[in-house]
């Protein structure tokens, strides 16, 4: 057997271990736009299924939605409220059945706008929301935890927004920066069967300690990200009152790269509770002779994570880009007190193609890049919404939003698939100047066919890959004060 | 890839559910197993045991080997999925495949072990046997007979967790041979540092089995399952009775194959061996007397004799000998043994199965069974049953003690599995 005897110390010394924290950086999931991207900006545009850039919301989220659109907001407005997002997923596993649910806590991204219409045909504004991230989240026992156990992404665009109208009011520009401010934190189980052996070892190159009888789904350690930048960006929007009744509208929000440098990736060891016969083949004392029978694994890796192990505190590199946006919509209010909207959105997906990792301490020779290749996605948004004699406005929508994510990329971080969405709510007005707005958002998919393993190689397809088969609902509870001055 | 003999109809279901799409133009719904012909019990089965079970021939053990053991057979003639822990060849080690030269399958270029096969790991296993395993490994993790097979097979855990991660509905449990064998072949059967582990006395036997079974079930609510009982090693062709050695034609070889190159090297037969002493040789001593030439400081003299102390001060006549009263000792532990298996399958519901008379039965034909190795053959010297080490089973007595676990399944549990033709 000598061949094949790995002196302990070389484990110690350079196990590589970046497998699992490879995709620390990668982005989260659930949420309820297409892959990553969220729609919960104002309530009024939850109840109403996003179709709100033809049409908007007589609120200030337009400067989201439509930043030209801002000098229809008469006077001082002020538009503040919460969602909260409750996500129910699922994967079942090929050939056993057994169904892993999903432990993603509900979400709650905040919005607020400030607009004020300083002249009729100028207004200014300021616009805090969250339209990129969320949470995943699997239990302890999930196989996908050493691709993700927990994954969450909150970024915040900070937007001012100058509004400008000409045209005896009927179109009107407007835009502003984006100041995003965003923090990630990713979970992961790391599986030691999967972990290479040493350069130098005698045996071939690639090979895994599965090779030698560890079990998979082995978690000894597990691995946490946590890390925020700040990037910059634009949102810009255009409005037009084509007829009496019909307006059109477009806006387009920019790609905002954010560079999570030097963030902080730890590790804690993991009690594999596997217990070394004598005579293993793998783990050697230093006169090469095996460790004696009985001794835990655990005992053997506990030098991965001291002072000198790769497994100690250090920094990782990444990426996430937040793609392009562009939506343009139609809204017709020739029926009486109704307004009827419809709107395209097309999202810059094929943008994410790979995600580097990059390790800055002992991990440095496990950095890789992820692969993704998402595509662009698209969504078709209608909405109706009805004013009552007493002011109330009722809402209703619907829209179908076709994933970015290609089969083979679908994974516990973002198990995306296309989505039908079925929107409610109802407008209060409250004391004159106040209105409350309440919504309700439901996600329905079809499922998903994916994976709980790591995809090495372009060469690797969905059909070898994915292993089960991923459930996906979700429901969003929305309120909004509207203050108007 | 996970080698299984699932495979093809996971690649049914595979192209089945690609139909799926493009009937539907969506994706494909859940991948499900389909149900074994043998019944739901079969959902999962799972085979403890030792080299036997674990599919070791000739002295060496490789994925071809793997896939012609008992369990497997079992499995397939059951309709149950089975994922055993591929081998990479030529082995770990590599079989031998002549008996003559005792060259190993890979030539000497051959690594001592090739690893498991790449992409062989899975969390649920349905074979859990370890060569070299006795009924106390059944629950330990590491014990006197933990080797580097016991790493490569179940990596840290001991067999009854193994094969609960596999969440078993169905055990088949072969384990007890390495309690007498060693002891057998060495022909010492109290312990004795570095020659013998001795017999494992029946209680302590019975001891360690029934807690091992009894964590089995425990962790498995509702297992059904079967019990097979120890083989007489006694009867093992490794085992030669001593009477061959006045067959000059047989001594002949036998002298050739210690090394002798002249009249004057032969082995000598004590005159405590006649032609009429019940005592078995074991083949192993073939090896001791080539190290002995070697080294005279090493390996057992080229003398061989029946009765202890025939060269005082030496073990020679106890080692690698039987004689009478051990081959009963022998015999009579191996039914203690079975007394207390058969026991445990009746408290349990289980299933028993003894496949010492199957064995005996094919002793009775040479061609299938050797009782004396024929020297000459380089493929064949124990018969068509039994492998170049003389202990462990070819595949055609894998099949025929497969059909005699058929049996007792079948007669157990009202099953209509099919034997194997």
């Amino acid at each position: 057997m000598k061949q094949m005897r790995l002196v302990q110390q070389l484990v110690r010394r350079s196990m590589p271990l970046a497998l699992g924290v490879a995709a620390l950086a990668a982005t989260p999931a659930l949420a309820r736009a297409q892959a990553f991207g969220l729609n919960e900006v104002g309530t009024c545009a939850i109840a109403r299924g996003g179709a709100t850039t033809g049409a908007p919301c007589l609120d200030p989220s337009v400067i989201y939605w439509n930043p030209g659109a801002a000098t229809r907001l008469p006077g001082i407005s002020i538009y503040a409220g919460v969602a909260a997002i409750g996500v129910n997923g699922s994967f079942t596993r090929d050939f056993s059945g057994i169904e892993d649910e999903g432990d993603a806590p509900f979400e709650f991204p905040p919005h607020l706008f400030v607009n004020w219409q300083y002249r009729p045909d100028l207004a200014f504004g300021l616009g805090v929301y969250v339209p990129y991230g969320l949470t995943s989240q699997w239990k302890s026992d999930f196989p996908g935890r050493f691709l993700a156990q927990k994954a969450s992404l909150q970024t915040i665009y900070i937007q001012p927004n100058v509004a400008y109208s000409f045209a005896e009011g009927r179109v009107s520009i407007g835009g502003g920066p984006v100041i995003g401010y965003s923090t990630v934190e990713l979970r992961q189980g790391i599986d030691f069967s999967q972990q290479e052996l040493p350069a130098g070892s005698p045996v071939p190159p690639g090979t895994t300690f599965a090779s030698f009888g560890i079990p998979p789904e082995t978690e000894f350690a597990q691995a946490q990200l946590k890390g925020s930048t700040t990037a910059f960006g634009f949102n810009l929007g255009v409005h037009a009152q084509v007829t009496e009744t019909v307006q059109l509208g477009a806006r387009y929000l920019s790609e905002v790269r954010f560079e999570y440098d030097d963030a902080d990736a730890t590790f804690a060891p993991v009690n594999t509770g596997l217990i070394l016969a004598a005579n293993n083949p793998v783990f050697l004392q230093p006169d090469g002779t095996p460790v004696p029978g009985g001794t835990p694994l655990d005992a053997v890796l506990a030098g991965q994570f001291a002072a000198g192990g790769p497994l100690v505190p250090q920094g990782v590199n990444t990426k996430i880009n937040h793609p392009a946006q562009l939506q343009v919509g139609v809204g017709y209010t020739g029926l009486r007190n109704t307004l009827l909207s419809l709107d395209y959105a097309w999202v810059d997906w094929s943008t994410f193609k790979e995600l580097p990792v990059e390790f800055t301490g002992p991990a440095a020779g496990s950095n890789r890049t992820l692969i993704e290749d998402y595509g662009d996605s698209w969504a078709i948004r209608g909405s109706g919404e009805y004013t009552f004699p007493n002011a109330w406005r009722g809402r209703l929508g619907a829209s179908y939003a076709k994933t970015p994510v290609p089969d083979v990329t679908v994974t516990p971080l973002l198990p995306d698939m296309n989505r039908y969405n079925f929107t409610a709510g109802v407008g209060i007005p409250l004391a004159g100047r106040y209105v409350l707005d309440l919504g309700y958002w439901r996600v329905e998919t079809k499922g998903r066919r994916g994976r709980v393993v790591e995809r090495e190689t372009r060469e690797q397809n969905a059909s070898q890959l994915n292993g089960g088969w991923y459930a996906l609902d979700a429901n969003v509870f929305a309120l909004s004060l509207k203050a108007q001055f | 890839m996970i080698r299984s003999d699932m495979g093809m109809a996971r690649a049914v279901t595979a192209l089945a559910a690609a139909a799926l799409i493009g009937a539907c133009a969506d994706d494909p719904d859940i991948i499900t197993s389909p149900t074994p012909t043998g019944g739901e019990r079969f959902a999962s089965y799972v085979a403890l045991g030792n080299s036997i079970t674990a599919g070791y021939q000739s002295g060496g053990i490789n994925d071809s080997t793997q896939q012609q053991s008992y369990a497997k057979l079992f499995a397939a003639a059951a309709g149950a999925a089975y994922v055993y822990p591929s081998l990479a060849k030529p082995g770990c080690p590599a079989p031998i495949d002549n008996f003559q030269t005792q060259t190993r399958v890979g030539g000497a270029a051959a690594p001592p072990c090739a690893l498991r096969t790449s992409g062989s790991g899975a969390v649920a296993l349905n074979n859990v046997a370890v060569p070299g395993a006795s009924a106390v490994d059944l629950l330990a993790t590491t014990s006197a007979s933990s080797n580097a097979l016991t790493t490569f097979i179940l990596g840290g855990r001991s067999q009854v967790e193994r094969a609960l991660m596999a969440g078993p509905t169905f055990v088949s449990v072969w384990m007890g041979n390495n309690d007498v064998l060693a002891a057998g072949v060495s022909g010492i059967l109290v312990p004795l540092a570095g020659v013998s582990p001795g017999l494992t006395p029946p209680a302590a036997f019975t001891a360690s089995y029934d807690a091992g079974i009894d964590s089995l079930v425990r962790g498995a609510p509702g297992l059904e399952g079967v019990l097979i009982g120890v083989v007489n090693v006694a009867n093992a062709p490794v085992l030669f009775p001593v009477q061959a050695l006045f067959n000059p034609a047989f001594k002949a070889g036998f002298d050739q194959f210690t090394g002798a190159t002249t009249p004057a090297e032969a082995t000598v037969i004590h005159p405590s061996c006649t032609p009429t002493t019940t005592a078995l040789i074991s083949f192993q001593i073939v090896s001791q007397i080539r190290q002995y030439r070697a080294n005279p400081a090493t390996g057992h003299p080229p003398v061989i004799a029946c009765a202890p102390g025939a060269v005082p001060g030496t073990l020679v006549g106890d080692i690698f000998v039987l004689d009478a009263a051990e081959i009963a000792t022998v015999s009579t532990t191996v039914a203690e043994y079975n007394t207390g298996i058969q026991a445990k399958a009746a408290a349990l519901g289980f299933a028993y199965y003894d496949p010492n008379p199957t064995l005996l039965a094919a002793r009775a034909n040479p061609a299938q069974i050797s009782t004396v190795p024929n020297l000459a053959s380089p493929t064949e010297p124990f018969g068509t049953w039994i492998s170049l080490d003389g202990v462990h089973p070819r595949l055609p007595a894998h099949r025929a003690v497969t059909n005699g676990i058929i049996a007792a399944v079948n007669a157990t549990y009202g099953t209509t599995i099919p034997a194997l033709q």
